[in-house]
């Protein structure tokens, strides 16, 4: 009798068991992942504190921060820009020389959330000729300026300086910063849907508002491609579901249509696509693929984009 | 819960699907005709909307009453599309995406004929951003000027404004002053302004020692519907000395009202500062073809009494929403739910349409910050001067984001 008690009672206490397991490991789940915020957090404000500025300079005041509702005081109609994409706060500071003078250095650190947030509002702001300064993530900048992203940050160096000797000051101090922010140095894995091959380095976009205009392909990349010797421009973007997938492929050539643009199907791509001409943009391919809306313009070469679609779509995983 | 919320990006949906094909269809016919030949203009005189057309102060420049804020657009082809409906007044600035705005700008027009349109960049007069306070001098000033028209493609723009003019001495400031009558001297900017966003005295104050110099032409300034009466009555102000007024953050606040009605607030917003007398123009941002679409809808309309009713229902389910931030909450509360904080959230998802960054935000308070209380309060004793429902935001968060 008590065996069998036993052994009828021992499969719940293991029942039992697992649950309060699979419970302790949700909540140290949640725990670490929520020191791992709170780490990243102070250790921004720790690069303040501890880290900055480099010898010769000193804090020209306390750090200050900026959040969503209020960062328009800071840098005016720019606000919205950033707020598009995810912005969550900056913080930043003022140095100035220890040995007196005008001169000054404010170092701005955004954290946008996640990386390709970040590297979102990097690439536009880049000058596509500068130099890459082999800061953090990506990088660019002179004398008086540097901008880098690095893993959910992005980063903004200005300098007023009139010493010549002091114009390295900007690259040190970003260097300090890319090296002390958390995370690692590694691109989103968005820009992975891309093959490499024939891509026009630095043309890489995440785009929040519209892909090629249409509020229909809300959220994506696109890039560039020299193809047989002529510039195409691929894109994928991203839907909460399968279904706004499909509803935006239909979206799209319904407005096709109705600018009296045929949609064809696109052979050997089945369902969800189709072959029409873009607005300003020449000819289009465009085919869904799970969550994915994913196509190639400013094509003079169907087969071209064909190819390079199909690699696109090899690529894309939820 | 979530699902059901109609957001402004899902009305537009809705909207692109149901209403607005048929404007859609009238503008991208546009585009098509464009297609067929790249070399032509892309706007025929037959194919432009009924775009309405006023007089820029002492400028004489005829610009379109719907005018296009470039600042966050990425696509050059809702540019050409904005061109066909006849819209001809484009506001960008040196420091918008660190110049390439300017560029991209600068590449339509050379394509579609500089001579057409009219152009207005902002120079930020101060330094970089040390609190704002330390001014450029005129050299640098000038070189900045320099960059804008080389990335502009241009030897001239029609309005050349110093930016972000939050003090109001700087527009008398002698340098500021220098700078800009030599532009106009020099033939590089046709006629100078000032755009400013600040608040209360400091707006009224800038526009009156603005006026005072007589330098500047035109003024670009934030109104909207819930502009206080002063800044109305300092805009007239300008415009009674024939100073050009152009709008900008017109549609304030971004929310969409909990309950659709068939009008939408965002046209009546902008519609409310169309038909103020003293503006000239709006330069709403557009990212997109819908966006232009919903916007140019307004163009022809009269306020009249559905669209007050459509915008005084928009401010009534807004002004219950929208903190005011004056802190008179927080103590009224006997836990410690950090109601400011949360109020933030509910503006990310309600305000911004990013549920995420809301849930992201709501989700770093701890159990004793968010409103969890709230759910177990049965006696709420905390109150809002201004009238926000405040145990019902909190449990509305709550249930959203936990």
């Amino acid at each position: 009798m008590h065996i069998r008690l036993l052994f009828k009672r021992r499969p719940m206490r293991l029942d039992a068991g697992l649950g309060y397991c699979i419970k302790l490991l949700v909540v140290l789940w949640i725990l670490t992942g929520a020191s791992v915020v709170s780490a990243a957090e102070s250790n921004v404000e720790a690069i303040f504190t501890a880290r900055l500025p480099v010898p010769g300079w000193k804090p020209e005041g306390e750090p200050y921060r900026y959040v969503p509702e209020n960062l328009y005081e800071y840098i005016n109609g720019g606000a919205d820009y950033f707020i598009a994409y995810g912005f969550i706060a900056l913080t930043g500071a003022n140095y100035s020389p220890v040995s007196g003078g005008m001169d000054s250095v404010t170092v701005d650190i955004y954290d946008m959330g996640d990386k390709l947030n970040a590297f979102g509002v990097f690439q536009p702001r880049r000058d596509s000729q500068a130099p890459s300064l082999n800061i953090g993530t990506g990088s660019f900048g002179s004398d008086d300026y540097v901008a880098f992203h690095k893993d959910r940050f992005y980063v903004e160096i200005q300098t007023y300086i009139t010493e010549k000797n002091e114009k390295r000051v900007v690259k040190d101090m970003a260097s300090m910063v890319a090296a002390h922010l958390p995370g690692d140095d590694s691109l989103p894995h968005e820009l992975s849907y891309f093959p490499e091959k024939s891509r026009i380095a630095g043309s890489e976009r995440y785009i929040r508002g519209g892909i090629l205009g249409h509020a229909f392909l809300d959220r994506g990349m696109v890039c560039e491609y020299r193809i047989e010797g002529k510039k195409v421009t691929a894109f994928v973007a991203f839907f909460p579901s399968y279904r706004d997938a499909v509803m935006a492929v239909e979206h799209h050539r319904s407005f096709l249509e109705k600018s009296e643009k045929a949609c064809l199907p696109l052979e050997g791509f089945g369902m969800h696509s189709f072959v029409s001409e873009e607005p300003f943009h020449k000819t289009i391919i465009v085919k869904q693929a799970g969550t994915f809306v994913a196509g190639v313009y400013d094509l003079t070469s169907v087969e071209a984009g064909k190819r390079l679609l199909m690699g696109i779509l090899r690529n894309l995983t939820p | 819960m979530t699902g059901k919320k109609l957001t402004r990006r899902r009305f537009l949906r809705n909207l692109t699907v149901a209403g607005t094909c048929s404007s859609l269809y009238v503008n991208t016919l546009t585009a098509g005709h464009a297609l067929g030949n790249p070399h032509k203009k892309y706007a025929s005189k037959d194919n432009k909307m009924d775009m309405e057309y006023r007089t820029l102060g002492r400028t004489g420049l005829k610009v379109s009453a719907l005018s296009f804020g470039v600042m966050r657009l990425a696509e050059p082809a809702v540019l050409f599309e904005a061109l066909d409906m006849g819209i001809n007044y484009f506001d960008t600035a040196h420091s918008y995406q660190r110049g390439n705005n300017e560029k991209m700008l600068g590449d339509v027009l050379k394509q579609y004929g500089r001579e057409k349109v009219f152009i207005a960049t902002k120079i930020p007069p101060y330094h970089k951003r040390l609190g704002m306070k330390r001014l450029n001098d005129q050299k640098s000033l000038e070189a900045k000027m320099e960059k804008s028209l080389r990335r502009l493609q241009t030897d001239y723009v029609d309005v050349l404004f110093l930016h972000n003019i939050n003090d109001p001495d700087w527009p008398v400031h002698d340098e500021m002053l220098s700078f800009c009558q030599k532009m106009k001297k020099t033939g590089k900017a046709r006629f100078v302004g000032i755009s400013f966003h600040s608040a209360g005295k400091t707006y009224v104050d800038t526009v009156d020692q603005a006026l005072k110099t007589d330098v500047y032409d035109v003024f670009l300034a934030t109104l909207n519907y819930k502009s206080p009466k002063a800044h109305i009555d300092a805009l007239k102000r300008a415009r009674n000395k024939n100073v050009g007024i152009v709008a900008m953050k017109t549609q304030a606040g971004g929310y969409e009202p909990g309950a659709r009605e068939s009008l939408n607030p965002h046209q009546a917003a902008l519609r409310w500062v169309l038909d103020r007398e003293f503006v000239d123009c709006a330069i709403p941002g557009m990212v997109n073809r819908q966006q232009l679409a919903e916007n140019s809808g307004v163009i022809g309309m009269k306020m009249g009494w559905s669209h007050r009713k459509t915008l005084a229902v928009y401010y009534d389910a807004i002004k219950e929403r929208y903190c005011l931030r004056c802190g008179a909450c927080t103590s009224s509360c006997k836990n410690a739910v950090d109601i400011h904080t949360i109020h933030r959230s509910l503006m990310y998802w309600e305000g911004y349409q990013d549920f995420e960054l809301g849930r992201k935000t709501y989700r770093e308070l701890s159990t004793a910050e968010n409103a969890l209380a709230c759910m177990r309060c049965s006696t709420p004793v905390c109150r809002c001067i201004n009238g926000i429902k405040i145990s019902e935001r909190m449990r509305y968060a709550h249930t959203t984001f936990i």
